[in-house]
C-alpha cells in the first residue's frame, strides 16, 4: 500500500473517530500527550501498515493509543494503549 | 384594607454557562504525516475549532503545513492558513475563499477533515515546491 493510500484511508477513519471523540465525554487521552493510530474493522492491509506505524512511534518514545473500529454502533471504538 | 394576594411566579433561572474545556488529539496517518485536532468543548457539544493542523515530518521535525480555525478572531468563521515555506515559518494571510465558513462547529470540523482528505497531498506538494525541498526524501 502506498503512503498516499494509507494517509487517505487513515483520514477517513480519523474523521469518524474525531466525531466520536468530540461528541462523547471522553477525557482520557485528550491532553495531547497521546498519539492515536486507527485500526479498521475490515481493511487488513491498512492495519498491517498501521502496526508498523505504532512500532515507529513507540521507538520515538511516544504514548500510543490504538483506536480499533468495532462495528458496534453502541461503542464504535475500542481504545488500547500500545 | 383588603389584602392583595401575592401571585407566585416562576423565578427566572439564569442560563448556566457550561465551562469550555480544551481538548487536543494527535492522529498519525503515515510515518511522516499527522493531523492535530484542538477544540473547545462544553459538557454538551463541540463549540470551537481552535485548530485542525496538518503536519509533516521534515528533517526530523514536525512542521505545520496548513491549519484551519474558526476562533473568535475570525468571528467563528472557518479559515485556512498556509505556511509560507520551510525557510519562512510565517503563515500567508488567512483564506476563506472556497472554504465552508458557516455551520455548527461540528460541521466545520468535518468539512476541514474532508478538505484535508481530498487535498493534503496537493498542499504538501505545493509546500515542498515553495520550500525547494525534494518530496521523495520525506
Amino acid at each position: 500500500m502506498s503512503k498516499k493510500d494509507q494517509g487517505i484511508k487513515n483520514l477517513d477513519l480519523f474523521e469518524k473517530l474525531m466525531n466520536f471523540l468530540s461528541s462523547k465525554k471522553i477525557d482520557e487521552y485528550s491532553s495531547g500527550d497521546y498519539s492515536f493510530v486507527v485500526f479498521s474493522k475490515k481493511d487488513k492491509q491498512l492495519n498491517e501498515e498501521n502496526k508498523k506505524l505504532v512500532i515507529g512511534l513507540k521507538k520515538e518514545g511516544k504514548k500510543v493509543i490504538k483506536a480499533e473500529e468495532t462495528g458496534n454502533s453502541k461503542s464504535p471504538w475500542n481504545f488500547v494503549q500500545a | 384594607m383588603k389584602k392583595i394576594k401575592r401571585i407566585k411566579r416562576n423565578k427566572y433561572k439564569p442560563k448556566k454557562d457550561n465551562p469550555l474545556v480544551k481538548k487536543q488529539h494527535e492522529f498519525n496517518i503515515t510515518p511522516t504525516d499527522r493531523v492535530i485536532n484542538t477544540y473547545m468543548i462544553d459538557s454538551k457539544k463541540l463549540r470551537e475549532i481552535t485548530s485542525i493542523s496538518y503536519e509533516c515530518l521534515i528533517n526530523g521535525e514536525w512542521v505545520t503545513i496548513v491549519y484551519y480555525d474558526n476562533d473568535k478572531s475570525h468571528s467563528d468563521r472557518l479559515h485556512v492558513h498556509f505556511k509560507i515555506s520551510y525557510q519562512n515559518q510565517e503563515y500567508e494571510a488567512p483564506q476563506s475563499k472556497n472554504v465552508r465558513q458557516k455551520g455548527t462547529a461540528r460541521r466545520l470540523n468535518t468539512w476541514a477533515v474532508e478538505d484535508l482528505k481530498n487535498n493534503y497531498i496537493i498542499y504538501k506538494r505545493k509546500f515542498f515546491k515553495r520550500s525547494n525541498l525534494d518530496e521523495l526524501d520525506h
